[in-house]
């Protein structure tokens, strides 16, 4: 049907322009930076607009180790976000706790997949500049294949 | 509570603006809880703890070196100086002699670090004001550093190059010679960021006269490293408390009288100007030899007690105070770091500033979020 | 900044001179709660800053909660160390009229440790979230050996 090449274009369109959320929580935030920086340039894949409020941004890199207090933060900025919407995990603290799990640790979220439904998980600690643009164009291709979490 | 000399009631009630812990300002998950009255901020009040990782706590719970990976992530833009730094409080406890080569290499990746720390800050705090470009160009030198680096130790951030009595990995010549070339090509840069934002009349009204921290609020804070320096007082834990071989070095401890963003901003370029010259020295007077004792220490009790352990990292001085109870783990390990005092004076130093100088103000003290809140 | 010694007579119960090449101390003393603040007065008069304060849980050992400051001076560093404990369960008298360095310290103690601080301007917690139901650095919280055993039905 002609819907499924309009929807195709969209989501073409999606992961070329991926904008994501201004979230550093802790180290993989410079990574991240860094990856926006001249060096690594984001903005040629389209990702390069951080945007510093969560209703203008598609995409929410977690970069960086996730404590309990940040979580419910977290939180309501994932809710804030409007569909469609997807997350990228950078980094061993959001994808397990990283460095940072031991049993019976108090402070963190082990995972950033706890809080939100992650779509694409960059290991690393931190993740180089171009692990995180290789998870970015991965997403893309998640994006571009028509697949997301449903809200 | 302040004393009202003008006519507040005409100027409306007071506004109370959050600002973070998600804020594009780039200075972690900081919390400022903001009292404003039109622009003027009446009190602030900063809400940390949403980096809280729990350090102290992974110290307590496994033996010595198993603490050697949180070290360079406690503040992980002076990553090789906090690693180094507990490899030298272990070696301070232990009484271990580290190979001449050893330390030569740990001054000369200490002060790269502590420039790449300055270089990140430069950009972001210019960026902070609203000029986008600097940060382009001193990311990029701070890349330049990175390679140096990686090259050697694997890592780009967050390092473990340290090891108890010397260092992980050898350098080569090529590591020579690249550090050689990036001293010539900073030089060169100096002088570009001088002309690129130091002359830049917009960069100098918003930083001149902004954040005024002098002396004496620092000392009742405890603020120390550059934010101290630019308030006039010349304490650098490099040369008031040497620790290493830092003692052999020439340079200065650059300071500034004014106590505000401009006078930080100026005496971090300085700093950077100095770490070139320790690192030039360090390059000509690195002698041959091993970078590790021969019987290397992996498993060990250091002897009961407390111990202090100090040195200046990129914000400032950053303290150690291991307590060893005679057994494997450590009984605590407190990590006094300079951000957390530096942070700690800002309401009272932000108080009756305009709100749009805020970012300014705390973008000019250089603070890392996980260091406060450890 | 005057670079006088502190006078600090009668303030302390004991106090030696110390080996800072070994230990990092120029000198170490111990004092009793209610002297807390005179201390603090003295060393902020001398023209020294509060360089650290935490705690230690010494319940096991001295059945004693041990706070543990260190004072220093710009230029002409002379740590001193000061150790004082504390009954189980009692608080320390603020030294924030003394240096206001003390007022986050403070906090950090209490959320970490439990240790109240009489007349602080604002004692609540500073790290931890404010709904916690614990602190976090007592020996008795916390420990690898006290992990609950894993779920074995949930993803790891």
């Amino acid at each position: 049907m002609r819907f499924g090449l309009l929807e195709d274009l969209l989501n073409k369109a999606r992961a070329n322009s991926l904008w994501p959320l201004t979230f550093g929580l802790a180290c993989c935030a410079i990574e991240m930076m860094a990856a926006g920086a001249a060096r690594y340039d984001l903005d040629r894949f389209g990702a390069g607009v951080f945007r510093p409020s969560a209703r203008q941004a598609d995409v929410m890199i977690f970069a960086g180790t996730i404590s309990k207090k940040m979580a419910p933060v977290i939180k309501q900025l994932w809710d804030q976000m409007p569909a469609p919407k997807w997350a990228i995990a950078m980094g061993g603290c959001t994808i397990d706790g990283g460095p940072f799990k031991y049993p019976n640790q108090y402070a963190i979220v082990e995972g950033a997949d706890k809080i939100v439904p992650v779509d694409v998980y960059i290991p690393g600690c931190p993740p180089r500049p171009e692990a995180l643009i290789a998870g970015i164009l991965k997403l893309g291709e998640k994006i571009k294949a028509g697949r997301r979490f449903k809200g | 509570m302040l004393e009202e000399t003008r006519d507040d009631a005409a100027m409306g009630e007071r506004y109370v603006l959050n600002m973070g812990p998600q804020h594009p300002s780039m200075h972690g998950v900081l919390r400022l809880r903001l009292e404003l009255l039109g622009e003027e901020i009446q009190e602030a009040e900063a809400i940390i703890g949403y980096a809280h990782r729990a350090h102290e706590k992974m110290a307590e719970n496994r033996i010595w070196p198993m603490f050697l990976p949180n070290t360079s992530r406690v503040d992980y833009l002076s990553g090789m100086i906090y690693n180094l730094a507990y490899c030298q409080a272990i070696e301070k406890m232990l009484e271990l002699e580290v190979p001449e080569r050893a330390e030569y290499i740990r001054v000369i990746a200490s002060e790269l670090n502590r420039i790449s720390s300055h270089l990140l800050w430069l950009g972001t705090y210019v960026m902070d004001i609203g000029g986008l470009t600097p940060f382009l160009y001193a990311w990029d030198d701070r890349e330049q550093i990175l390679n140096i680096l990686e090259r050697i130790t694997g890592s780009r951030l967050t390092y473990s190059y340290g090891r108890f009595g010397g260092l992980t990995m050898d350098v080569d010549d090529v590591f020579v010679k690249q550090t050689e070339a990036f001293l010539e090509r900073m030089k060169g840069r100096l002088v570009e960021y001088d002309k690129l934002v130091r002359q830049n009349v917009i960069f100098i009204q918003r930083s001149e006269g902004v954040g005024v921290i002098d002396a004496e609020t620092c000392r009742r804070y405890g603020v120390t490293g550059p934010s101290l320096r630019a308030a006039g007082v010349a304490y650098d834990v490099r040369k008031d408390e040497p620790y290493g071989i830092y003692d052999r070095f020439d340079f200065e401890v650059p300071t500034a009288t004014a106590g505000d963003s401009l006078a930080r901003y100026d005496v971090r370029i300085r700093e950077m100007e100095q770490s070139l010259r320790i690192i030039a020295q360090g390059l000509k007077d690195l002698p041959d030899g091993p970078i590790m004792p021969d019987k290397p220490k992996k498993k060990f009790k250091p002897p009961e007690g407390p111990t202090y352990f100090a040195v200046e990292a990129a914000r400032g001085h950053f303290g150690m105070y291991l307590v060893s109870d005679g057994g494997e783990t450590p009984f605590k390990i407190k990590l006094r770091t300079p951000s957390f005092s530096n942070l700690s004076a800002m309401p009272e130093v932000l108080r009756r500033t305009m709100v749009a100088d805020t970012i300014a103000i705390v973008g000019s003290i250089d603070i890392v979020l996980p260091e406060i809140d450890r | 900044m005057s670079a006088t010694a502190p006078v600090l007579d009668g303030l302390l119960l004991e106090s030696a001179a110390d080996e800072h090449g070994k230990n990092g101390f120029h000198h170490r003393h111990v004092c009793a709660p209610k002297s807390l603040l005179a201390i603090a007065h003295a060393f902020d008069a001398a023209g020294f800053f509060l360089e650290m304060l935490t705690a230690e849980d010494r319940r096991a050992d001295l059945e004693k909660m041990r706070l543990v400051y260190t004072w220093n001076r710009f230029g002409a560093v002379e740590r001193h160390l000061l150790t004082c404990d504390l009954e189980v369960g009692a608080s320390a008298p603020t030294i924030v009229p003394a240096t206001s360095a003390a007022d986050w310290m403070e906090r950090e103690v209490y959320d970490m440790y439990g240790v109240r601080f009489d007349g602080h301007p604002d004692l609540k917690r500073i790290l931890l979230p404010d709904d916690s139901d614990f602190h976090a650095l007592l020996k008795d919280f916390g420990r690898i050996e006290d992990a609950p055993a894993p779920d074995d039905a949930e993803d790891a």
